[in-house]
């Protein structure tokens, strides 16, 4: 169920088991994994922070600290999601999801140079065969972000656009990308881009808010 | 592919105690009210956004008044208990007001939202404008401490069935007088709830989401206060109806005709860019979504119930910030060159702390005066059944008090006597109330007690403006639309330049002090003030003690 993002009914099905064995660690994450994938971060982060409390070990175990670094960051508690990734790439080097969110957070903080530095290299490490198009597309769009903050409106222009050919569907990015367009005096390209963001959000659904 | 990661940013610092000394004065302030919105738990929309507040001189002594509209409830949705007229008692060091509600004839019990204080009738006496659901209300203040129902012939009323918010008084076609803008939310009976909708997997109150959205209305006043409904000719009905929540009237884009920026929950802001026309006559064109007002940096639009205006970035425009709703952030936008507004949240650590919050009344304000304004916003959920569990956040949320510390804003559990506890918190008002320098507020809270805070800042090292424009036939008194600009040296001999915006509407459904405060570093020996008057005109005084009586400058004749 967790692997075909049923993780509604994934949580039912873990939260029973979880009551049934509430010693096996795995369970707690996998339960807090479900959980987090409802964006319910903060009851995930206690199943999550509790599955490594005794130093638990389990297969999963080396990635427990990426899904909790996403749940701090969501709850509002940079630092110390920036350590939990952190703690991630001690346990696997390189991986690219916790490399580009330390990128994120540096943008986050305004140190550009440090978000320059990660989202290249997050975009080097996904750029091999097997990378997923919507995380390579997200790595450009926030360096292009990075761009656009240093003032590069055109850099962050084809950033944008390259981030969109990897993954069209994100409404951010073509926002994004008619912004820098305005920015340049590409007024045309601009709305058309917007209109983009029009149809991409018409593909997507969303809950009450 | 590890996670599946929503594209939303948010980050902050994380908060130590500050410098900023308040005390929650409500026990000895004589304030005892009840701002009452639907049953509890709320179980409609219409229950949750709770009133507003207006901060007004009624009695013309000089001293800001407290008027609360109040609501009412589902069962009984055009009489609930009745709008309250607090005057204002204070002495410096003692907040303290006095129920004269029954002396004033005010009547109003009708559910009421937003609220606007002004003199649109050009007679020296501030009136109330009231945003209600159905019909809205003018009250005209007749000068003896008494109000009048004028609803009629002024021509505000609006639509039987609409729900009125957040509403604004200020001179949009600089003529001198006060014109109303009304931000209109959605259709909704008291008597037929809409079925629950779902957020994060639980089932929650229904909206805005689903339900029609309703058309602000502009009105232009002649000068005597009767207004003529320009929604359509001025431009503004070219916009869609968005859930309007909140409304700010200043000049946001440089050129310097006022401009009106409206919060839409869930929806794209407006911002009504004024425009000049051949024959003098204001007109309007949308430009949110160009100037980048209209939704985040991500491109999101949000719920923006608060509206808070300073010079964040010190660049001599106006920046704003929005609340907003809870998983999301609170945002900052950086008015950049008067064209494009940045978001720079991330950038001044105002969006992490907001993350568990659910924001509303929202203000810039030096609570420490140390030359720098501070963040004050007031905060609870909209669901009766939000959990930290369930939604990553509690239904009562404490107040978010960030303090201005260099280049970012630092979030404080503490200041001085004062801990902010969780409430149901929707609106709050801002001004030095008892005259003692430092700025303190009153919160309203959904279904409970008014709260009165009040500043404890050093007030040798202040200085409260307010701006009086006494020609004949000047309705616009309180010069809304001015800009103030105070520069002063501290002791190093480095130069500081600070600007407060007077500007129509308020927090958040409330009407903003009409009054300019100031903090100053220490080693400020003097301050020279400018007042950019909504003509364009100047006004200097120079050479002003930091610690004096608050100062009023006059409109030249």
């Amino acid at each position: 169920m967790l692997g075909t993002g049923s993780f509604a009914e994934a949580e039912v099905v873990l939260a029973t088991w979880s009551a049934e064995r509430p010693d096996d660690a795995r369970l707690r994450f996998l339960l807090g994994l479900a959980i987090q994938k409802q964006r319910r971060y903060d009851r995930a982060r206690e199943l999550l922070e509790s599955s490594i409390a005794n130093d638990a070990d389990f297969p999963e175990r080396k990635h427990v600290d990426h899904f909790l670094g996403w749940c701090l960051y969501y709850l509002g508690e940079p630092e110390a999601s920036a350590a939990s990734f952190r703690r991630h790439l001690d346990r696997v080097p390189d991986e690219p999801d916790s490399t580009f969110a330390l990128g994120l957070i540096a943008l986050d903080a305004g140190d550009l140079d440090e978000a320059e530095r990660r989202l290249a290299r997050a975009i080097e490490l996904q750029s091999g065969s097997g990378a997923n198009p919507r995380d390579f597309a997200k790595a450009l769009a926030r360096l292009g972000d990075v761009r656009d903050q240093r003032d590069l409106q055109a850099e962050a222009e084809e950033l944008y656009m390259r981030s969109l050919a990897r993954y069209p569907n994100s409404v951010e990015v073509w926002e994004k990308l008619a912004r820098v367009r305005d920015r340049l005096g590409k007024g045309r390209e601009a709305e058309s881009a917007r209109n983009e963001a029009e149809r991409a959000k018409a593909r997507l659904g969303g809950d009450a808010r | 592919m590890i996670a599946i990661v929503p594209w939303i940013l948010a980050i902050s610092q994380a908060t130590p105690a500050g410098s900023i000394r308040l005390e929650d004065v409500t026990a000895t302030s004589g304030l005892d009210a009840v701002m009452t919105s639907g049953g509890t738990p709320s179980r409609a929309i219409l229950e949750v956004k709770g009133g507003g507040l207006a901060l007004l001189d009624f009695d013309s002594d000089g001293d800001l008044d407290l008027f609360m509209p109040n609501g009412a409830t589902l069962e009984s949705p055009r009489k609930g208990p009745g709008a309250r007229l607090f005057r204002n008692d204070s002495v410096p060091g003692s907040i303290r007001f006095a129920d004269v509600t029954a002396a004033s004839g005010i009547r109003h019990a009708g559910w009421s939202f937003g609220v606007a204080a002004g003199d649109v009738d050009a007679d020296g006496h501030e009136d109330l404008f009231i945003a209600c659901h159905g019909p809205n209300v003018l009250l005209r203040n007749r000068g003896d401490g008494s109000f009048e129902d004028i609803t009629a012939r002024a021509g505000v009323a609006g639509g039987d069935d609409e729900w009125s918010t957040g509403c604004a008084l200020a001179d949009v076609d600089l003529d001198g007088d006060l014109d109303l803008f009304v931000a209109n939310y959605l259709r909704i009976d008291p008597a037929a709830v809409p079925p629950p909708a779902r957020f994060k997997g639980v089932e929650v109150i229904a909206g805005p989401k689903g339900l029609e959205p309703q058309r602000d209305r502009l009105y232009l006043n002649d000068g005597t206060g009767r207004f003529t409904d320009a929604t359509e000719t001025t431009g503004i009905a070219a916009a869609k109806p968005s859930y309007g929540l909140n409304v700010a009237i200043l000049d946001l884009v440089g050129d310097p005709r006022p401009d009106i920026l409206v919060g839409n929950d869930s929806e794209p802001n407006h911002l009504f860019r004024g425009e000049t026309t051949l024959d003098g006559s204001p007109r309007f064109i949308e430009v949110g979504v160009r100037s980048g007002v209209a939704t985040n940096g991500e491109g999101l639009a949000q719920a923006t119930m608060g509206i808070a205006i300073g010079d964040v970035d010190g660049n001599g425009r106006p920046d704003l910030f929005t609340t907003n709703f809870s998983s999301d952030t609170n945002t900052l936008h950086l008015n950049a060159d008067a064209s494009y507004f940045d978001d720079r949240t991330a950038r001044y650590g105002v969006g992490a702390p907001s993350r568990r919050l659910c924001g509303w009344a929202a203000a810039f304000l030096d609570l420490d005066h140390d030359g720098d304004e501070d963040l004050l916003m007031v905060n609870g959920h909209v669901y009766p059944n939000a959990t930290r569990e369930s939604m990553d956040s509690d239904y009562a949320q404490p107040p978010l008090l960030m303090e201005r510390d260099g280049g970012k804003f630092l979030a404080r559990t503490s200041a001085g006597p004062w801990t902010p506890a969780p409430h149901r918190d929707r609106t709050a008002v801002f001004a030095d109330l008892d005259r003692d320098g430092a700025v303190d507020a009153v919160i309203g809270e959904l279904n409970g007690p008014l709260r009165v805070v009040r500043g404890l800042a050093d007030p040798a090292r202040s200085l409260t403006v307010e701006l009086r424009d006494r020609r004949p036939g000047i309705g616009n008194s309180r010069a809304i639309g001015s800009v103030i600009t105070a520069r002063s040296r501290d002791g190093a001999g480095t130069e500081l330049v600070q600007r407060r915006w007077l500007w129509g509407g308020g927090p958040f459904q409330s009407t903003l002090s009409p009054e300019a405060h100031f903090g100053f570093p220490a080693g400020t020996a003097t301050v020279d003030v400018e007042v950019r008057w909504p003509d364009g005109a100047v006004t200097r005084r120079e050479s002003i003690a930091p610690g004096s009586p608050r100062v009023t400058v006059e409109r030249p004749g």
